[in-house]
């Protein structure tokens, strides 16, 4: 017998990040979208929650929870703030979770405690100016000079970039062998000379996330920096993007989520041709299949989560979840801004920040036309 | 801490400020004497998230009154069963909120004190732990509100005590706190178990008044969810219906008005 009802833990740790979210989170969200603050101390004020590292050991600062309890997390964030969300799914998974998967022991106790206390955040380096989607062109390099290795290069598109504490770089340290060379390290950002934070972007939405430029210049890392075995650095990205996309799918989730739910107490308040707009047939019967959908892509995204925690291959179910859910949040805030009028334009009903941050979720951590490669090319496998 | 879900309708899954001020109270008389707290409700399977909530929160054990029967009158008034759990666990004080009800109308902390034979100070704002290390006449000493005043009562223990403090401090559980009470025992009571336990002496004198007006209410109008329109009944309706309570209680046969 299926079970679909999550558990108290889940419940709680759910209601836990929702409170967080509606009484800490939301005041200031639109302005921090303004004035693209990232604020620092409400990463702080999770970690002192326990809700950074839910998923991971205690031995290394985390909860010792499950993935979906993490996964209910991001959803209540993004529902309120996205660009916020993102930032902390970046670090806890997109960083964290790679070094939880390929770090040694030292290497996890150096970063690890600190990004599950809120003390430090974390990025993941991959994408450069010639290598997006082709992740595996990428032509940082690092070279082995003795016991050092010389990183010279540059990282764009980087979630977390201008404020990331410690980063998961992927720089290449054989360009003969091509992805083959790619390797991974950690790098401190703040401590190490001749890496520097460039150009911070200027985007549509999720504008207090700080995405930015990693420009290292003779960066020096020691060797013992190096994660896992040299040449395997573009398999330990993908296989963390598998993991990120579901982060990506739950912040879809949230997003459409809160759009939704934005919209819906507006329509049952907006009056028009004397009755309120929600008893308006068409809009009603929009809001049912939106609901619908909605329901349907967190089942989607808690199969995924759910093979994931049992340790089975998800990188398919991951890539229908990433692609359902942020396909539904583009269409659910557009929907939405349209039922809501005039005032969804507007700034005050946040429905438009939704709008705006829902389009990087179809682009980033593998755009939808890279899921669609994936899930085909499982299809006729 | 004790509270009864089973007339609610709605489905939250979390506690409400009330019952949150109730628990944070009973776990700051806990800490005073480093004693033990045992939450129980009454409600459905499903109210056991609520439960875990409050031992998240810090309570040390908790207890569900669950009954499976259809029909809600039934089932006894959740006070009795409630009395059964208490002798069981044991206690010096037994805190409830002022809202909190056996029913549609009754008072959980009445009828408790009624049912265990203790006094009860109502509308308490805040409670004090005194000279515990003096075994043979422990304390509780708690402030009451009166008008716009607060007069200060004290009682020895046992004894019963309905909390008028509904400002919670409203904190949010960790996820440390939230995973530290899955280890804790929180227990589901059902009928069998329920039955099985032998009751005290005393006898709980059922509100019919309350719960007639109630009834002519909700029969009067479909639309009204709560009771409170006491204006609109007339003495007549509230006897017809409190008349014909009785009759199908198997009380009384009949009146000749």
């Amino acid at each position: 017998m299926m079970d679909f009802a999550l558990t108290e833990q889940q419940i709680l740790i759910r209601n836990a990040a929702r409170k967080f979210a509606e009484e800490e989170l939301k005041e200031g969200a639109q302005e921090r979208d303004i004035t693209e603050e990232f604020p620092l101390h409400l990463i702080k004020r999770m970690g002192d929650l326990g809700l950074i590292g839910i998923q991971y050991p205690k031995e290394y600062g985390g909860q010792g929870g499950d993935y979906l309890s993490y996964v209910l997390a991001i959803e209540e964030l993004c529902k309120v703030d996205s660009a916020f969300g993102i930032a902390y799914s970046i670090s806890t998974t997109g960083f964290a979770g790679a070094i939880m998967l390929f770090a040694n022991e030292e290497q996890k106790m150096h970063c690890l405690p600190s990004i599950c206390k809120g003390d430090a955040m974390g990025c993941f380096a991959l994408t450069e100016p010639e290598a997006g989607s082709d992740a595996g062109s990428a032509k940082t390099t690092a070279e082995r000079k003795g016991d050092k290795f010389v990183i010279n290069g540059t990282k764009h598109f980087i979630t977390n970039g201008a404020i990331a504490d410690y980063c998961f770089l992927v720089a290449n340290t054989d360009l003969s062998k091509g992805s083959k060379g790619l390797t991974a390290f950690l790098v401190d950002l703040k401590t190490t000379p001749g890496v520097r934070v460039g150009h911070i972007e200027n985007k549509c939405g999720i504008r207090s996330a700080k995405v930015a430029e990693l420009i290292f210049e003779n960066c020096e890392i020691p060797t013992s920096r190096m994660i896992g075995e040299e040449g395997k650095g573009l398999r330990y990205a993908l296989t963390i993007l598998n993991a990120g996309r579901i982060g990506v799918a739950a912040q879809g989730l949230g997003l459409a989520q809160g759009a939704f739910d934005t919209a819906k107490e507006y329509m049952k308040e907006r009056k028009q041709f004397g009755k309120p707009i929600c008893q308006n047939q068409y809009l009603a019967f929009r809001m049912a299949d939106m609901e619908t959908d909605i329901d349907m892509a967190r089942l989607l995204l808690y199969k995924a989560t759910w093979e994931q925690q049992n340790d089975m291959p998800f990188a398919n179910m991951a890539a229908k979840a990433k692609l359902a859910c942020t396909n539904l949040a583009m269409n659910v805030t557009t929907e939405c801004v349209q039922f809501m009028g005039g005032s969804g334009y507007m700034r005050e009903q946040n429905v438009e920040r939704m709008f705006r941050d829902a389009k990087i979720t179809q682009i980033y951590e593998g755009t939808n036309e890279i899921q669609r490669l994936i899930i085909s090319g499982n299809i006729f496998k | 801490m004790i509270e009864d879900r089973r007339a609610r309708d709605d489905d939250q899954t979390h506690l409400d400020n009330e019952k949150k001020a109730v628990i944070e109270q009973a776990i700051d008389l806990k800490n005073q004497e480093n004693d033990m707290v045992t939450v129980i409700a009454a409600g459905c399977d499903t109210d056991r998230v609520l439960l875990r909530e409050a031992l998240a929160m810090g309570c040390d054990r908790a207890w569900l009154i669950a009954r499976n029967s259809p029909d809600v009158s039934q089932k006894p008034p959740v006070s009795v069963d409630m009395e059964k759990l208490i002798r069981l666990n044991g206690y010096d004080v037994i805190l409830t909120g002022y809202r909190m009800k056996s029913g549609l109308f009754s008072f959980l902390g009445a009828e408790l004190a009624e049912l265990l034979s203790l006094g009860q100070m109502s509308c308490a704002s805040k409670l004090e732990r005194k000279n515990i290390c003096s075994k043979e006449n422990p304390l509780v000493i708690t402030d009451i509100r009166y008008g716009n005043e607060f007069l200060q009562m004290e009682s020895t223990l046992p004894c019963v005590v309905t909390l008028a403090n509904y400002a919670s401090k409203n904190e949010i559980v960790s996820v440390a706190e939230i995973l530290g009470s899955l280890k804790k025992e929180l227990m589901i009571w059902k009928d069998k178990e329920l039955d099985g336990l032998k009751a005290g002496d005393g006898r709980v004198q059922e509100n019919y008044f309350s719960d007639a007006i109630t009834i002519a209410a909700l029969q009067k109008s479909e639309k009204r969810k709560d009771c409170a329109f006491y204006d609109e009944i007339s003495v007549e309706e509230a006897v017809e219906v409190i008349i014909e309570n009785l009759c199908q209680q198997n009380i009384i046969e009949g009146i000749c008005l």
